[in-house]
C-alpha cells in the first residue's frame, strides 16, 4: 500500500539570524517556553496571514530584535503526525494520558491542563521502548478570543453560545519535533509589507 | 489517517518496561515543566496586581504633588523593584538550565558550581565584580 504523506507549505516567524541560518539549511531553535501549547519542538502556521499575525506580535512584544517570516514545505508521513484536531486521535491520547496517571508515570493532582508537558512525558515514553513508531509533528489548533478584525467573520451573541459559526479566532499550528520533515528546498524567507502587517 | 496510538494494554506494557531510571526521569522532567509553567502563569498574575499597584502610586504620587511646582507628571518612573519578580526571573534562568541538562539529574552539580563561582567572584575598587 502507497505511503500517504502530508505535503503542505508552512510559515514560521523568528529572529532574522535564525532564519537566515535555516534557509542555510540549519536548523531552528525547539520552543522551550511553549510548554503549554504542543509540547517541545519548532512551531509554525500553515498559512501566511497566520505568520504575519505573528510577527506582529513578536515586533511589537520586543522592539529590539529583528524577525521576520520563513517559508518551508511540510512532507511527512500521515502516520507520524499526532494530530490533536482529530476527535478520536483526542480520545486515544486522553486515554493514554489517563493510563499514566493510573500508573503514576503523571501526577494526577495537577490534571490535564498542562498539554505541553503531558505530549512529552508521552514522546518519552514511546521513545523509550525501542520498535514503538514515534510521532515528529504535532497538530493543533490555538484559539485567540481577541481576534476580530474582520466584518464578515465577526460573531454575534447567540452564535456564541449555542450555535456553530464560521471563525477566524482558530488558527492552526504545528510543532516540528523533527526538522528533517522540513524539506530543504523550499526554504525562504518571505518579504511582507509595512501596510500587510 | 494520522499517528496510530498505541492501546492502553500496549502503553501498560511500555510503562511497565522502563526502569526506575527512565521512569523517574520522565516524571521529573513532566513535573519541572509543570512548574515552568505555574511559574509563567504566577508571574503573569503578579505583573498583572503589580501594574496595579503603580498606577494607584502615580495616582497617589500626583494627589500630593498638586501643590509642587515642580512636579511633572512625565518623569513619573517606577523605581522600586518587585523582589517576587526578580525571584521568579531568577527561578525561570536555573529552570531553562536545568531542562538542557536533564533537569534535576545534575541539579546538585549546578548548585555547588553556582555556589563556587559566586563566592569566587572578585571585587575591584569600587565594590564591582572585577
Amino acid at each position: 500500500m502507497e505511503e500517504l504523506k502530508i505535503q503542505i507549505p508552512l510559515f514560521h516567524v523568528d529572529t532574522q539570524k535564525n532564519n537566515e541560518n535555516f534557509i542555510m539549511g540549519g536548523t531552528l531553535p525547539p520552543s522551550l517556553e511553549d510548554g503549554d501549547w504542543a509540547g517541545k519542538g519548532v512551531y509554525f502556521w500553515d498559512n501566511l496571514g497566520n505568520a504575519q499575525y505573528w510577527l506582529k506580535e513578536k515586533n511589537r512584544k520586543n522592539q529590539k530584535q529583528k524577525y521576520n517570516i520563513v517559508r518551508t514545505y511540510l512532507s511527512v508521513p500521515a502516520n507520524e503526525v499526532l494530530d490533536l484536531t482529530e476527535p478520536t486521535e483526542i480520545r486515544s491520547f486522553e486515554e493514554s494520558i489517563s493510563t499514566m496517571q493510573r500508573m503514576k508515570l503523571l501526577d494526577k493532582k495537577i490534571g490535564t491542563k498542562h498539554k505541553g508537558a503531558i505530549i512529552n512525558a508521552y514522546w518519552k515514553v514511546l521513545n523509550s521502548f525501542g520498535n514503538a513508531t514515534l510521532f515528529s509533528v504535532v497538530k493543533v489548533i490555538g484559539y485567540y478570543p481577541k481576534i476580530n478584525n474582520s466584518i464578515y467573520f465577526k460573531e454575534n451573541d447567540t452564535q456564541k453560545n449555542i450555535q456553530p459559526y464560521v471563525t477566524i479566532k482558530g488558527k492552526v499550528i504545528y510543532a516540528i519535533r523533527d526538522l528533517q520533515v522540513l524539506s530543504d528546498n523550499y526554504r525562504k524567507i518571505i518579504e511582507v509589507k509595512e501596510e500587510r502587517l | 489517517m494520522s499517528f496510530e496510538l498505541p492501546s492502553v494494554t500496549e502503553l501498560e506494557k511500555m510503562i511497565n518496561a522502563l526502569s526506575d531510571k527512565e521512569f523517574n526521569q520522565i516524571r521529573t522532567e513532566y513535573s519541572a515543566e509543570v512548574f515552568y509553567q505555574e511559574m509563567k502563569e504566577l508571574q503573569k498574575r503578579i505583573n498583572k496586581t503589580y501594574s496595579n499597584t503603580i498606577t494607584h502610586n502615580y495616582i497617589t504620587n500626583s494627589e500630593s504633588s498638586l501643590d509642587n511646582k515642580n512636579f511633572d507628571s512625565k518623569n513619573i518612573t517606577p523605581t522600586n523593584v518587585d523582589p517576587l519578580k526578580e525571584s521568579i526571573s531568577t527561578i525561570k534562568k536555573n529552570m531553562q538550565f536545568n531542562r538542557k541538562n536533564d533537569i534535576f539529574a545534575n541539579s546538585t552539580t549546578f548548585v555547588s558550581s553556582g555556589f563556587r563561582k559566586k563566592t569566587s567572584l572578585k571585587l575591584n575598587e569600587k565594590g564591582k565584580a572585577a
